[in-house]
């Protein structure tokens, strides 16, 4: 497809690499300014309790440190809520309370902030937290979701009476479930478990903050979003928008944890009080006990019925998530997990549910997959087991059941662009994939030494489909701006805020302008990263930033080129709809002897003596209405070592229809990460906390393990690249897809392996051998 | 929490002498720095905070692989672990070892982490101890008062604890040469992740003698007790006997039992069990028509 394109659909290297790989590029823990402190937070060692008082006398007796904040001293400033994300469309657009103060004299969970310093240096900051004397009283907690909803619990918020911090329903029911589940000829059913994830960004949390000699508010913000993140500090410190300036630097890894506040506030009212510049980096222990991380589910609980011949006819969900002491962005994960996989399928009777309970835990919120890694998890499982009840291979299941042109897509729009059959079969074909009985025939090759009349080790494959959305139309606000203004010589400056995160990002709206332009992709110079020359932008998430700002990018791009073009056409006597432009020189058709470059039609504009001096520049707002989700198909080989319960993953494909790929590379470095990510949320990653006391056990990579390298399957990714009509170029989101298919594909390879479902994350050895030995005795 | 380095003194001695001096002179207040990959961390958790380092990365003298037929091995302190498991006298005599070395941490702490520092350390779960256990190593110590040579199983009094006093080096490590017949491996568990932590380590030596049964056996556990140790029951259950199959799962069950994990037991136990089998079962065939030993 990307034959028609001159520049989309290329391998060009990042503009923003060479200053990565040489150090140029400045991250947030990297600025340094005149007379800049260091700031440190002192956070909670209990699950819930009171600050009576703080005695700072020593702290601030100490040479070097500069200021404290203790809970008295923020009391003049707005309590916020850290997700920013008061405008989600659906659900009556509910709003989640401001509960959370810049440090907090009511901790609500191990690690909440109760106090801050600024120092001069480090070492000072440091000792000062150690002298601060905090005394506490302790409160009773709850921890565990279903303990909260029980009558007497320990209340969380006072917004949240009973602990339900939001009851939420699936927000495009339709159909009769009860009744089609009973008529169903097959009904299958299961309870899931999935657990908290840690994003492991490579960069902590950082923020650096300083207040100007005009008064105004300098922030370096990691934030995602960064102009909500400026109308969010200047509503906690009660300042105009204007006088608040976010400023956006490279950021290292984000993975929806930078879609809500970090270090920003505690940085900037180290700033607003002390008067000086102040430096607050998170160490990875502050990641793991006050961040948000992904929302966990106790239980996730899907029945779903089939006819005879395999036809979909319900599917009802009902979760009950953990959302820690804070709402913040966890409630989402319920709705968008349900929308994105209840609209996977064809299925006429859909209904479902979620409980998103508050506990004295860290709080949750949105990462990669948002709730579609959950709810894929059980459904795509289910999808499997029914595919079996059925005699039907898996795959032919779920092309059986895919969506069409035409059907209506999981958020509820018209579905425009769907190519998850292509997916299923380019994937099943560079897998191997067979029917099941084939396979488990030919699979009995690997062992060590013989165990209950078969291998030690046995080999299993599975496989899973998914879609999930570019974008959150029509549940989120979205909205997007761009500016690109021709230079002299014909190249453009393009004015964008979205967030660098490591998503090639800036490459990728490059080459759609470039593309528009019919320029050279290196000859686009990205503007961003200030709040102060960038327009609106609602900024990077929900996989939208190639679909919504390239949106923006290329309505921009194709008004500069209408300025260029009318003044080329005057210039070279032709009608604009003759002219075309390629490698920056503008044509006119069948007359290749008249043409002019971009520079020297640009120049003349501008250097103009005739009274006609312009500079040819589009700027455009843009609102996707629409959502074009991305569809994929996910196989998974396994071994499982039936007398250690561990599992390999030595073989992994993954199919993506992701519309026109504007840059194949960024493509499969998205999808191979999310496998990535993927892999340990399916297998590795254990977020611990005590039961006993609410503390976090995990705290760092000693104990919280996230797979590397040498645990990485041989991954091939095959990219289905046909363009869909809305997105730019054709293109669709990708960032968060990666991850979301692992956990069930290899859930499904395990059962092919061993004969067992595993209905929990991670999957670790000690429930395999759990789940073989029940199987024993079964 | 890892936070920023506390001041300390700095020395580089430039002979063994001069850093047991130093050492005499210091004692408690200091710590020896070979690698730094274990103390460093300990440092920045605030574990540790000595008031002066004695670098040893500068003598040479401590740094020899050599092998002597009737002597066996002698091991530097400071070698690395990536020296060892590359060095081809480890590997030609006592592969396990250079097994157990390749398994410690990830490269970057191969290329800095060294034998004497990890041994010194004495954590519950490190690599080298339970194959040199079962090779049935010995440290040599020098002090003020001289030198004094130390069984390894007897250098552990517990978990991060050892025999070594505050002016003690350890400057030899020696290995007595496997008997002929004799054959050895290393087998290891990792936590979660391919290059985590070891969760169950065996190193297991194995001698034919006469008859085809079992002359010796040796079986070093690690991570599965407060400090490396020696299956000796399991042991004795197969010295003497020949090494059938129902019996070798009999031994490897009693080194399960032998074991005394604190964390995760249960499954650590029954990794014991698979490891020391498989092991054995592959060992056995090995030390057929042995001329030498092969560790």
């Amino acid at each position: 497809m990307s034959g028609e394109f001159a520049v989309v659909g290329t391998r060009i290297a990042q503009p923003d690499g060479p200053a990565k790989a040489t150090g140029e590029a400045v991250f947030a823990g990297d600025v340094r300014l005149p007379g800049m402190l260091i700031g440190k937070v002192l956070r909670s060692p209990y699950a819930n309790a009171l600050v009576r008082s703080i005695d700072i006398s020593g702290a601030a007796a100490l040479p070097g440190v500069v200021c404290v904040l203790t809970p008295d001293d923020v009391t003049d400033w707005n309590t916020f809520d850290r997700g920013m994300k008061d405008m989600p469309l659906i659900a009556g657009g509910y709003r989640i309370p401001p509960e959370e103060a810049v440090v907090n004299r009511h901790p609500r969970h191990f690690g909440d902030a109760v106090a801050a310093v600024a120092a001069v240096s480090e070492h000072v900051a440091e000792q000062a937290l150690a002298l601060l004397a905090v005394e506490y009283e302790q409160l009773p907690f709850v921890l565990d979701p279903e303990e909260a909803i029980k009558p007497g619990a320990p209340q969380v918020s006072p917004e949240a009476p009973g602990n339900i911090g939001k009851h939420l329903t699936y927000p495009f029911p339709s159909g009769d479930v009860e009744q089609a589940l009973a008529e169903a000829d097959v009904v299958v059913e299961g309870s899931f478990r999935t657990p908290k994830q840690e994003h492991c960004t490579q960069e902590t949390a950082a923020s650096v903050a300083y207040v100007d000699s005009a008064g105004r508010l300098n922030v370096y913000s990691q934030c995602q979003l960064a102009h909500l993140a400026r109308r969010e500090l200047a509503h906690i410190f009660k300042m105009p928008v204007h006088k608040v300036k976010v400023l956006t630097p490279f950021i290292g890894g984000s993975f929806g944890q930078r879609g809500s506040l970090c270090a920003e506030p505690l940085a900037a009212a180290l700033a607003l009080t002390s008067r000086r510049p102040v430096r607050l980096v998170f160490s990875r222990e502050d990641h793991f006990t006050s961040l948000e991380s992904r929302t966990g589910f106790k239980r996730v609980t899907v029945k779903m019925g089939f006819k005879r011949d395999g036809t979909l006819t319900a599917i009802k969900t009902d979760m009950l998530g953990f959302l820690g002491a804070y709402m913040a962005c966890g409630p989402m994960a319920s709705v968008i997990g349900m929308s994105l996989v209840m609209g996977l399928y064809r299925c006429d009777n859909r209904a479902g549910e979620a409980d998103m309970v508050m506990t004295n835990t860290p709080p949750s919120g949105a990462m990669r997959g948002f709730g579609n890694e959950v709810m894929s998890f059980a459904v795509e499982q289910l999808m499997d087991e029914a595919a079996e009840r059925l005699g039907m291979d898996p795959v032919e299941l779920r092309l059986m059941n895919a969506k069409h042109q035409g059907d209506v897509a999981p958020f509820g729009l018209n579905l425009e662009s769907t190519y998850l059959e292509d997916c299923l079969r380019l994937g099943g074909r560079a897998f191997g994939w067979r029917p099941k009985a084939e396979i488990t025939s030919a699979a009995v090759e690997k062992g060590v030494a013989e165990t209950k009349g078969g291998p030690r080790v046995r080999r299993g494959v599975g496989m899973c489909a998914m879609n999930h959305c570019s974008g959150a139309a029509p549940l989120y606000l979205e909205h997007s701006n761009a500016i690109v203004k021709f230079n002299e010589d014909g190249s453009v400056n393009l004015t964008v805020h979205p967030a660098p995160v490591g998503s090639h990002i800036w490459g990728a709206l490059s080459q759609i302008c470039a593309e528009e332009l019919g320029i050279r992709a290196e000859d686009v110079n990205i503007v961003t990263g200030d709040t102060d020359v960038t327009l609106f932008e609602y900024g990077s998430d929900a996989s939208r930033s190639t679909y919504a700002i390239g949106g923006a990018t290329k309505r921009a791009a194709q008004q500069a080129k209408e300025q260029l073009l009318a003044f080329a056409a005057e210039k070279l006597d032709a009608q604009v709809e003759d002219l075309e432009i390629r490698d920056g020189v503008v044509y006119v058709a069948q007359a290749p002897d008249r043409s002019c470059p971009v520079g020297d039609l640009c120049y003349d504009a501008i250097y103009s003596f005739g009274g006609h001096a312009t500079n040819f520049a589009g700027k455009q707002s843009f609102e996707p209405e629409w959502n074009s989700p991305i569809y994929g198909a996910y196989f998974a080989e396994v071994e499982v070592d039936t007398l250690t319960g561990r599992v390999k993953v030595p073989r992994f494909v993954t199919a993506m229809d992701c519309g026109t790929a504007i840059n194949p590379m960024s493509v499969e470095g998205q999808i191979e990460g999310g496998l990535q990510q993927g892999l340990g949320y399916a297998l590795t990653e254990n977020y611990a906390i005590d039961p006993q006391t609410g503390v976090v056990q995990t705290t760092n990579y000693d104990s919280y393990k996230v797979p590397g390298s040498m645990d990485m399957p041989e991954s091939t990714v095959l990219i289905v690249d046909e363009p869909d009509p809305k997105g730019p170029f054709g293109a669709k989101g990708v960032g968060e897809p990666g991850m979301v298919g692992i956990a069930p594909a290899i859930a499904n390879a395990i059962y092919d392996a061993v004969g067992v479902r595993m209905r929990e994350v991670p999957i670790t050895p000690e429930a395999i051998l759990a789940a073989l030995a029940d199987q024993d005795r079964e | 929490m890892y936070r920023l380095l506390t001041p300390f003194d700095y020395f580089e001695p430039q002979s063994v002498r001069e850093a047991v001096e130093l050492l005499a002179r210091f004692g408690h207040r200091a710590r020896v720095i070979a690698g730094g990959t274990d103390l460093v961390i300990s440092m920045k958790k605030r574990q540790l905070t000595p008031e002066c380092l004695i670098a040893l990365a500068g003598l040479e003298e401590l740094r020899f692989i050599e092998f002597d037929p009737v002597a066996g091995l002698r091991l530097g302190p400071l070698c690395t672990h990536a020296e060892i498991a590359r060095s081809p006298l480890v590997r030609e005599h006592f592969g396990m070892l250079a097994t157990a070395c390749n398994e410690v941490g990830t490269p970057q702490v191969r290329n800095m982490g060294t034998i004497g520092g990890n041994l010194c350390k004495a954590g519950p779960s490190q690599d080298t101890p339970p194959p040199l256990v079962a090779l049935e190593a010995k440290l040599r110590l020098l002090g003020p008062q001289g030198e004094r040579v130390v069984p390894l199983d007897q250098f552990c009094t517990g978990p991060f604890c050892t025999v070594l006093s505050s002016d003690e080096l350890v400057v030899e490590i020696l290995i007595p040469p496997l008997p002929p017949g004799g054959a050895g491996c290393y087998k290891w568990f990792t936590k979660v992740t391919v290059t985590d932590e070891t969760l169950a380590g065996a190193g297991v030596v194995v001698v034919r003698g006469p008859g085809d049964v079992c002359a010796d056996v040796r079986i070093g556990l690690g991570s599965v007790a407060p400090m490396a140790i020696r299956a000796r029951k399991a042991e004795a259950l197969l010295r003497g006997n020949r090494p059938a199959p129902g019996l070798v799962w009999e031994a490897a069950e009693r080194a399960a039992q032998e074991a005394e994990p604190r964390s995760r037991a249960a499954y650590r136990r029954h990794l014991v069990k698979v490891l020391v089998n498989e092991a054995i079962t592959e060992l056995w065939p090995l030390t057929a028509d042995l001329p030498g030993g092969l560790g």
